[in-house]
């Protein structure tokens, strides 16, 4: 009985110290920034802008016009070309982080090879009152679209800034396009 | 007298105690050093064959040159080339450019510039490779004017390994690693791509 | 054994007193560590951030982090297709603290009374050209303050602004340097002319 009380003490210290160990958070953890959850069509808002995910469109090209000059991107996947809204509300802002998280955990990072279209979010200035369209490109493996989100932030490192999820229900339904087209009034 | 026994006891547990971390000390320090002492030696792969480098899977397929094309339209074409085709697939979990520090010519580093990558596949610039997309990208060096072609280069692969805590943040990174492999290509002379 | 008798012995008065004290100072103890190392992160976002305003009467002057800072003018340059108002805000600057002066960074914003702030946005080149002037494009504060203006040299400092032309009316410019911080200017006239 005399062994078995500073016995137990010490199990459950032990125990409680492992759980503490396993359970802290890393740096990345306590540094994230703060998720605001939303499905297509939804206008979120946020610290420093609204956003919404007006439409998304999926194909194996995609081609537009740039400088006088017809590009046109390729892929071994599939590209998603997503349209989205969006408005700053307290100051001037730019929007340039953007992420596909697929269902298996891997990030896509947002194309950077349209560059040259003047129509890409990334390229958007944002001022208060004036909401503007801009176009996010992903390049996607055919497999991860399904119960994908995306993920919109204004920079790529906010720690505890806005990051926007959007969850992609319905996605691997949508048509494959041959080619989708950016036209010059996008 | 029981004071100095006291003193004994509290002796004898302090050194016990100081025991045990002396020899998790010592240990890791002794297998630290004893792990630099002996390099693994640098594996020698095949054209063609993948070798897993931590955060990449790269093959190199191919390598050759390309002599100046004076009146081509792209501002590479203008340039003499020596280019190595390669093959990646990201193995990490997020989209990234780090595939530009993998592949480093073994060649006297004088005079040659970072290497441009561009997909083989329609000679666009390449930016992110993404997570299980494997790609074919042309490594092109600018070859300076009048410096002899290499009948063979060899091709070193950088490796990289993933750690969840890192020692300064405790944040996840990428760090560097032994070479994983290389490879011997011979160069081959080609017209205009 | 008389060790063990020893360690099984109640506590003694005086420290009992002593862990009750030590637990109640442990509060102020962990608040005081708070302090001590969030203190000098705190004083960095005192002197970052715009927090106190200085309101400038129309056509007046105010000395502000190493200079004199006067609103010239304000022009509504152009209307865009998309319901915004290109605007050029014009100020003149006489130095009195080269160093003060220099010190990055300078931001020129257009505010309005909810606080949405509007920040510099370039204009287009076809706006520039319609600019009905003769004289060089004055510079923007940045470009200014990379010069290194000797004290007693007046500036003129230009910026162009995008906002929406429903806030014309109550957008007013704000001149934030960083030698002046937590102080910044807040001119009362914006008089958008042509």
């Amino acid at each position: 009985m005399s062994i078995l009380k500073p016995a137990a003490a010490l199990v459950l210290a032990v125990l409680a110290l492992a759980v503490m160990q396993r359970t802290a958070p890393g740096y990345a953890d306590i540094t994230r920034p703060i998720t605001v959850s939303g499905k297509l069509g939804e206008r979120l808002t946020g610290r420093q802008f609204d956003i919404r995910v007006e439409s998304v469109r999926l194909g194996r090209d995609l081609v537009y016009e740039a400088y006088g000059r017809r590009q046109t991107l390729t892929t071994n996947g599939v590209w998603a070309l997503l349209e989205v809204s969006a408005e700053a509300t307290t100051e001037s802002v730019s929007i340039i982080a953007a992420s596909w998280r697929a269902p298996n955990g891997a990030r896509y990072v947002a194309s950077k090879r349209p560059s040259t279209y003047p129509g890409m979010l990334s390229l958007q200035r944002l001022e208060p009152g004036l909401p503007k369209r801009g176009f996010i490109l992903f390049e996607l493996p055919r497999d991860q679209l399904a119960g994908g989100t995306v993920l919109i932030a204004r920079t790529e490192f906010a720690p505890l800034d806005t990051e926007f999820a959007f969850h992609m229900d319905g996605i691997d339904t949508l048509p494959l396009q041959g080619e989708l087209v950016l036209t010059a009034d996008d | 007298m029981s004071g100095f026994s006291a003193l004994k006891r509290r002796t004898v547990s302090w050194i016990v105690a100081g025991l045990g971390a002396s020899v998790a000390a010592g240990l890791s320090l002794g297998l630290a050093v004893m792990a630099a002492s002996q390099p693994a030696p640098l594996k020698i792969v095949g054209a063609g064959e993948e070798v897993d480098t931590g955060r990449w899977r790269v093959a190199a397929t191919g390598a050759g040159f390309k002599p100046a094309d004076a009146k081509a339209a792209g501002y590479l074409d203008r340039q003499n080339l020596l280019f190595v085709r390669l093959r990646f697939t990201n193995l990490s979990a997020a989209s990234s450019n780090a595939y530009v520090s993998v592949a480093s010519l073994d060649l006297p580093a004088d005079g040659l510039e970072a290497p441009t990558y561009l997909l083989a596949r329609d000679g666009a610039m390449v930016f992110d490779l993404h997570p299980d997309m494997p790609e074919d990208v042309v490594a092109a060096w600018k070859w300076p004017e009048g410096r002899a072609v290499p009948q063979t280069l060899r091709v070193t692969f950088a490796g990289q390994l993933y750690k969840r805590r890192d020692n300064l943040y405790g944040a996840p990174g990428w760090f560097p690693a032994d070479p994983a492999a290389a490879v011997d290509l011979p160069v081959k002379t080609v017209a205009a791509q | 054994m008389t060790e063990r008798a020893a360690a099984l012995a109640p506590i003694s008065a005086g420290a009992r007193r002593t862990r009750r004290l030590s637990l109640l100072a442990l509060p102020f103890v962990v608040a005081l560590a708070l302090v001590v190392h969030s203190w000098e992160t705190a004083l960095e976002w005192w002197r970052v951030s715009d927090l106190v305003e200085r309101r400038v009467e129309a056509g007046q002057s105010a000395s502000y982090a190493g200079a004199d800072w006067r609103l010239l003018r304000s022009t509504r340059v152009v209307d865009r297709p998309d319901g915004s108002a290109v605007v050029l805000v014009e100020f003149e600057a006489v130095i009195r603290d080269p160093d003060a002066f220099a010190r990055l960074p300078c931001t020129i914003a257009l505010a309005d009374a909810e606080g949405r702030r509007w920040l510099p946005s370039f204009m287009r080149p076809r706006e520039l050209r319609g600019l009905q002037r003769n004289v060089a494009i004055p510079e923007t504060c940045g470009s200014v303050s990379l010069t290194r203006p000797q004290a007693g040299t007046r500036v003129e400092i230009a910026e162009s602004f995008v906002l929406p032309k429903e806030s014309l009316a109550e957008a007013q410019p704000m001149v934030s340097l960083a030698a002046g911080r937590p102080y910044f200017l807040r001119f009362e006239e914006l008089g958008v002319g042509e």
